[in-house]
């Protein structure tokens, strides 16, 4: 290795701290990719990263055993087996037991007695063990998870001691045992973020808390093993959809640098390389590994080779020893060379998947004034690709907790194998969304479904902004969902208007009825409207009628919608002129017509002037003669507020041409 | 069916793994294992038993067997210039066992008429045990011969030493033995200071016979040490370690002699008219005077 490129590594390694790395030996997985944090994905070896338990699908199970390889330790060793589940969606536990994750030193006996029928047995023996685990995760978001993780070690450590008594005419030696033990729970917590698409990064905390801590007494003091909190760095590129590379750095200046490659047929095959400053060589050991998996059930096994074999023979100098150096009880200076099996199997719910969601895209915001549109029009999109080797029929749907009450699918998509099909979401919101006082975003399930059954193949999470209820998008489309002529207030306003009016109608007899009705409700209210806003200063907020009436004023938005729900509520169409002057947005203006209903050869009978109303097709296809009213002076009354409107639509359509250059748009309401 | 072989499977590693972890071996830089210690009997008298560090026979042994034909090489080491060494052949063969109560006072010592070594002929000399007590008289509780040779200048090792005994009458005896190699001990050396608190280390050189090591508690005033334990080396490697933890166990007094003992050894009948077995020895041995801290 090129040395500048080494001591980068080591300064790299070394401005994080000073402590251990946890690479786990228990499963071939973990052994034949090396830097393991950023690649947990189901209870194997878990204990690198608890973060990554969140890609358990259902029960998981997994069992592991080992062999060393040198005629010494040869014979296989139950290594452990791992209990995992997932809960809900966003939760997973798993739980490890591990008899094998132990290191026993012995120092041989000096000594026997002789003549006596006591055993020969070590002077001393000192086991280091991790016998369980426990681990949960917690997925934040489809990008985002973290996990915590308690690991039992225990350290025992078994002395003789030798007591010469003297009993009647001799002195005897006799030799007794005595057993010293401490443990403690130690925590570590990881989080494991993807990036983006192709990079996923893992930071996992060693030894962040201590409960129950005791320790070995000073008599065995040299013995102690005594864990230091440590940083874990790992990550993973996936360069393709068959190859992930990862590596990993850790405080005590060691790490790994690992991939994966899976060809296709269920097979895998691994290869790593660990490194640390404190071996020799550097590069001190390969791992190399292969998997083959089928339907729930998934077999792996793998070659741990040291390259230098130095201290690893299973005997050591006494003097050498020193437990600072075991920070990993699986591995550590004196591990040896091992091939490792394990088999891993998923129960409950654990269908292969054959779509996954590639990224989703939200269009708009919700407009509680407007949320029925996204029943037949897109809210945003999902990009889904096959990922079996069969054309699938995909649909996609969407989930808000509170404002839906039940997921919204759209219509199936056929996707090739491999290929990718951009789905279009719509959502069925429930009335809650009426609710929402003011501006919120909240977050979204998209879930990607190739199967009949109701599981789904693959989930992301999407995040949708909720308007409040009197927000508006500035879209005259829009605006009409706030004229609202069946509310109560506005049906019993346009009435109680009416009536009172009754007795004062006035006319030249020849009008139509409708024309005196509106006439009488805008002359009613205006004589109630206490205020008439500028509209610039409430752009993008509108007034429910009710609210209007309420108030007794508003701005032009608000006006033009309170003018239609009340006329519309005694049966007479409107439409909103919506002004859009070229090259001045901020002098937009909206302001309303309504159908009279009267045969344009009888528009003399309204007036004389042709330019003071608009000859349109009504709902049924008629022309009809409308009026136009400029509601932000209604509060002079009906007249003043026709001129006005005819006075605008004149100079805005007649003169300015403002319907032919598209600036000027007319929308019906009813 | 799937589910039935995933859980074989899994039963399968589960059951073949059964082997417990390979163990490390933390192996001291001495590392020795042949190393046994016996008990030491110490038998309930203090006036018929001799020193082992000269006569390298257990007090036990002295009075289990019914007499002795030695050949032994003895170095005293108590430090630098007080070295001294010695050689010499003794034959004692039991002619009665004098009791004193419940106490075994010793053997009387049997003529055996001329005795010679390698043809030369040994002292006769009386044998004695005496009881010495304040203000009265000496009491001589034992009598008898036994036969002595310095050997100062003629000892050899590996050298086959025959005693011929003939007696007017029982007839002739002749027994033999050879010599072990020249004992060296390299630790520890007589003077040495040798904390209890770490593995002592013992070092020798010689063969040609069994190796063992009595530790003895010694009164520098009398003169007079008391074996406490004796150490055989099986295989005789020429190291050995008695580990700290025994050392922290011996009793507080500060000096201790080590009495390495290499030897050839056999037990054989004894001369027509004699009762108990006799032991052959012929012996190399090397005493460390210590301080033990």
């Amino acid at each position: 290795m090129n040395p500048g490129f080494r001591i980068l590594i080591i300064l790299g390694m070394v401005m994080l701290g000073s402590a251990t790395y946890g690479q786990s030996l228990i499963f071939p997985r973990a052994i034949g990719m090396g830097a393991y944090g950023s690649s947990v994905k189901d209870s194997r070896a878990f204990t690198a990263n608890p973060a990554g338990l969140v890609n358990i699908r259902d029960w998981d199970f997994s069992t592991a055993t080992y062999t060393g390889v040198s005629t010494t330790d040869r014979g296989f060793v139950f290594h452990g087996l791992t209990f995992g589940k997932r809960f809900l969606d966003r939760e997973a536990l798993a739980f490890q037991y591990a008899p094998g994750t132990s290191l026993t030193l012995t120092v041989p006996p000096t000594l026997s007695i002789g003549g006596s029928n006591t055993p020969v047995s070590n002077d001393r023996e000192i086991t280091y063990e991790e016998p369980f685990a426990i681990g949960f995760g917690h997925a934040f978001s489809g990008t985002l998870s973290v996990g915590i993780l308690g690991r039992l070690q225990r350290q025992k450590v078994m002395d003789t001691q030798f007591e010469i008594m003297v009993r009647d005419t001799t002195v005897y030696p006799v030799t007794s045992k005595v057993s010293y033990e401490a443990h403690a729970w130690l925590g570590d917590a990881g989080i494991s973020w993807n990036a983006s698409e192709r990079f996923v990064i893992a930071v996992v905390g060693r030894n962040l808390i201590r409960l129950g801590e005791t320790l070995l007494p000073d008599a065995v003091a040299e013995y102690r093993l005594s864990p230091t909190t440590s940083v874990e760095l790992s990550g993973a590129y996936i360069a393709s959809a068959d190859l992930r590379l990862v590596g990993g750095l850790a405080t005590d200046a060691s790490g790994a640098l690992g991939c994966e490659w899976t060809p296709g047929y269920g097979l895998a095959f691994r290869g790593a390389v660990y490194g640390d400053q404190n071996e020799t060589p550097f590069l001190y050991a390969v791992g190399l590994s292969a998997g083959w998996s089928y339907e729930f059930l998934e077999v792996d096994a793998s070659y741990l080779r040291f390259t230098s074999q130095e201290g690893r023979s299973g005997v050591i100098n006494a003097a050498e020893f020193d437990p600072r150096k075991i920070t990993n009880i699986d591995l550590n200076p004196y591990s040896r060379d091992r091939i490792s099996f394990s088999i891993r199997a998923m129960f409950g719910n654990v269908r292969e998947s054959l779509a996954r969601i590639e990224s989703v895209e939200m269009y708009s915001a919700v407009y509680p004034s407007s949320f029925e549109v996204f029943a037949y029009r897109p809210i945003g999109k999902a990009r889904v690709r096959n990922i079996s080797a069969k054309p699938i029929q995909a649909r996609a749907s969407i989930f808000v907790e509170k404002f839906m009450d039940m997921p919204t699918e759209s219509q199936a998509v056929t996707i090739p194998p491999g290929g990718v099909a951009d789905i279009e979401l719509n959502a069925v919101f429930n009335d809650r969304v009426k609710d929402v006082a003011a501006m919120t975003i909240r977050d979204a399930s998209v879930y990607a479904n190739a199967t009949p059954a109701e599981v789904y193949d693959d989930r992301a999470p999407a995040r949708i902004t909720f308007r409040g209820k009197n927000d508006w998008d500035g879209s005259v489309e829009s605006l009409r969902f706030f004229v609202q002529p069946d509310d109560p207030d506005v049906l019993r306003a346009s009435r109680d208007m009416l009536l009172q009016s009754r007795d004062a109608k006035t006319g030249s007899g020849s009008e139509p009825d409708a024309f005196i009705r509106a006439r009488t409700l805008i002359n009613a209210f205006a004589g109630q409207l206490m205020y008439v806003s500028d509209p610039k200063q409430s752009a993008d907020f509108v007034q429910y009628p009710a609210e209007t009436l309420r108030l007794r004023g508003g701005d032009c938005d608000d006006m033009s919608v309170c003018f239609a729900s009340l006329l519309s509520s005694i049966g007479i169409s409107t439409a909103f002129v919506d002004v859009v002057p070229p090259g001045a947005p901020e002098r937009s203006h909206i302001y309303l017509l309504f159908d009279t209903g009267l045969d344009p050869k009888f528009g003399a009978s309204i007036s004389d002037n042709p330019k003071r109303y608009v000859v349109r097709k009504n709902r049924e296809g008629m022309e009809t003669i409308w009026i136009p009213v400029e509601t932000t002076v209604a509060a002079r009354g009906f007249d003043e507020a026709w001129t006005g409107g005819a006075q605008r639509y004149f100079d805005d359509v007649e003169v300015g041409l403002g319907l032919a250059k598209r600036w000027v748009r007319i929308v019906d309401i009813n | 069916m799937n589910r039935f072989l995933c859980s074989a499977s899994g039963l399968v590693l589960l059951l073949t793994g059964c082997v417990h972890p390979a163990e490390v071996q933390l192996k001291p830089e001495e590392y020795r294992t042949d190393l046994e210690v016996l008990a030491v009997e110490i038998p309930d008298t203090a006036v018929t038993t001799s020193a082992v560090d000269s006569l390298a026979i257990l007090p036990g042994d002295q009075l289990r067997f019914g007499g002795s034909f030695l050949v032994n090489r003895v170095k005293l080491d108590a430090g630098p210039g007080k070295v001294d060494s010695f050689a010499y052949s003794r034959v004692l063969v039991a002619d009665s066992a004098v009791r004193f109560g419940d106490r075994h006072l010793g053997f009387s010592g049997g003529d055996l008429g001329a005795v010679s070594l390698n043809g030369s002929l040994m002292f006769k000399i009386p044998h004695r045990v005496v009881l010495r007590r304040p203000i009265v008289r000496d009491t001589v509780l034992v009598r008898g011969v036994e036969y002595l040779s310095n050997l100062a200048t003629a000892y050899q090792p590996n050298q086959l030493y025959t005693w011929t005994a003939l007696t007017s009458a029982y007839g002739r005896f002749e027994e033999s033995i050879r010599t072990p190699d020249e004992l060296i001990v390299q630790s520890p050396l007589g003077g040495s200071i040798v904390p209890r608190e770490r593995d002592l280390i013992v070092r020798w050189k010689g063969s040609g016979g069994k190796l063992s090591i009595v530790i003895s508690k010694f009164d520098p005033g009398a003169k007079k040490s008391s074996p406490l334990l004796e150490f055989r080396s099986r295989t005789n490697l020429g190291k050995a370690v008695i580990p700290a933890r025994l050392l922290r166990q011996l009793p507080r007094t500060p000096y201790y002699v080590l009495t390495f003992i290499l030897s050839n050894r056999k037990e054989v009948e004894p001369p027509m008219g004699y009762s108990g077995k006799i032991l052959v020895q012929a012996a190399s041995v090397y005493n460390s005077y210590i301080e033990l801290q």
